[in-house]
């Protein structure tokens, strides 16, 4: 798979030798943990936004909206789920997976489908300590059940093209492994070829 | 002695003394000296004749040959004295003659033949002349016939020779060529010159610059430099568009605690020791069903 190289002569040299690899513990629970951060930021911004709508709405007669526990946790479960949802079906990684230079892809190496996406998205919000069991296995419960996988690709495809592009147009070099290293992501492709 | 007695004794003894003195021993004139050279020669000759006619026939110990060889050589010796003897003779018969005829013929070359010996020494003399105005053209012409015959000459003696061949044979080139100081000789030329005499043009318009290119792998090569001259680096350095030097560091120092505590939880569990066969090995036990359901 030639067709490979220019793609990852992208990454440092001395990185190419494990991307494709699964990700371990430590990187993922940084980048979910990037996530979380961006997730507060988010909800801070919807709070802010909400209370200047209410703002306007009621003017003199203005009071910031009461924060409880559960609509907090509701509303960042949702914003969470979507928010992964949309990352693992476009660009195959969130902000925090991007900073650590993980991507999530399926059984058969390329972009989650949306469905896909929302389930897993929906499994890791939900039971988040299910993580965990990467320690042992490099995959989490999730990972397991949905045979996805999170592995390191320090390239830069945006994720549209990411999986489409790597099948279509080998020129643009936009694999995300080397041609020797994760011999089931280079079988996926091959399939669905 | 004899010069200082000469000069005491001329003064006293009147000028007739010394002048019979010399008379009576002659110094031997040109007629004589002459003929005693020829004489002598003829001897020479002979002699030589004798001995190399000895030598030949080869036989010199015999006694008969030894007493005819005696005798010619005694022929030989009477023959020479008695020429001698008639030479001198003869000398002294043209002195009386020289003598006695001397007056009258002096008398008739002064004054009969007066006229026509100027005549004669004037032609000379014009002959002589001419041939001095001449000689420069007369010598250039015989040199250049000269030089053209030598030419000539020399050409076809070259035309029959194989000279590289003599110079192969017979010349110690190596020795030659090792007294020759080539770096004096290839200092002396001026290599910037002969360079600006090419024409670099025409020698380029000569190559088939196509077909060189179409046997290069350029694609493989390419990838050759981007990787020995580290093109993404230099992209990455410069634009910064992809990871930081920062998150390059951060994204390195977490793949290695991720592989730390594989390697710990691997030890704990008793596994094999490195997490990277394992995480080869298992996606290819997997890959089998998954790419025979897709």
């Amino acid at each position: 798979m030639p067709e490979t190289e220019p793609a990852i002569l992208s990454v440092p040299a001395e990185a190419r030798d494990f991307q494709g690899e699964r990700a371990g513990i430590v990187s993922r629970v940084i980048a979910n943990a990037i996530d979380l951060a961006i997730l507060v930021a988010v909800l801070a911004g919807v709070y802010l936004g909400w209370s200047a709508f209410l703002f306007l709405r009621h003017g003199s007669s203005f009071r910031f909206p009461t924060v409880t526990y559960p609509g907090v946790y509701l509303a960042g479960v949702i914003v969470l789920t979507l928010l992964f949802t949309a990352a693992w079906s476009t660009t195959g990684r969130s902000y925090g997976d991007r900073v650590l230079g993980l991507r999530v892809v399926d059984r058969h190496g390329a972009r989650l489908a949306v469905g896909l996406a929302f389930v897993r998205a929906a499994l890791c919000v939900a039971f988040p300590l299910l993580l965990f069991w990467a320690i042992i296995d490099r995959r989490s419960v999730q990972d397991l059940i949905l045979r996805t996988r999170v592995i390191y690709d320090w390239t830069e495809q945006t994720g549209s093209d990411h999986a489409r592009g790597m099948r279509v147009d080998v020129a643009s070099a936009v694999a995300h492994e080397p041609e020797h290293r994760d011999a089931e992501s280079v079988g996926g492709f091959d399939g669905e070829r | 002695m004899d010069h200082v007695e000469n000069v005491v004794r001329i003064p006293i003894g009147g000028g007739e003394e010394p002048e019979p003195s010399r008379t009576s021993s002659p110094p031997p004139d040109l007629i004589t000296l002459a003929a005693g050279a020829a004489i002598g020669l003829v001897a020479l000759a002979v002699e030589a004749a004798v001995q190399i006619l000895q030598a030949v026939s080869a036989t010199p110990d015999r006694d008969g040959v030894q007493g005819s060889s005696e005798t010619v050589a005694m022929l030989t010796g009477a023959a020479l004295g008695f020429a001698v003897e008639a030479a001198r003779t003869a000398a002294a018969a043209a002195e009386l003659g020289r003598r006695t005829a001397g007056p009258p013929t002096s008398f008739l070359v002064g004054n009969v033949f007066d006229g026509p010996w100027r005549a004669g020494l004037d032609l000379l003399s014009r002959w002589n002349q001419s041939w001095r105005e001449e000689r420069p053209d007369v010598e250039a012409a015989a040199n250049a016939v000269a030089v053209e015959a030598v030419q000539r000459t020399i050409d076809l003696v070259l035309d029959q020779l194989d000279l590289t061949q003599l110079v192969l044979d017979h010349v110690d080139l190596d020795r030659v060529i090792s007294s020759v100081d080539l770096d004096a000789v290839v200092g002396q030329l001026d290599i910037d010159r002969i360079a600006g005499g090419i024409d670099l043009d025409a020698i380029a318009d000569r190559l088939d610059v196509e077909r060189v290119i179409a046997r290069l792998d350029l694609a493989k090569l390419s990838l050759e430099v981007i990787e020995r001259i580290d093109l993404p680096e230099i992209i990455r350095t410069s634009t910064g568009t992809v990871a930081s030097e920062g998150v390059r560091v951060v994204r390195m120092q977490t793949f290695g605690a991720d592989r730390a505590i594989s390697g710990i939880v691997s030890r704990m569990l008793g596994r094999r020791p490195p997490e990277a066969p394992s995480d080869l090995d298992e996606p290819t036990d997997q890959a089998g069903p998954d790419r025979t359901g897709a």
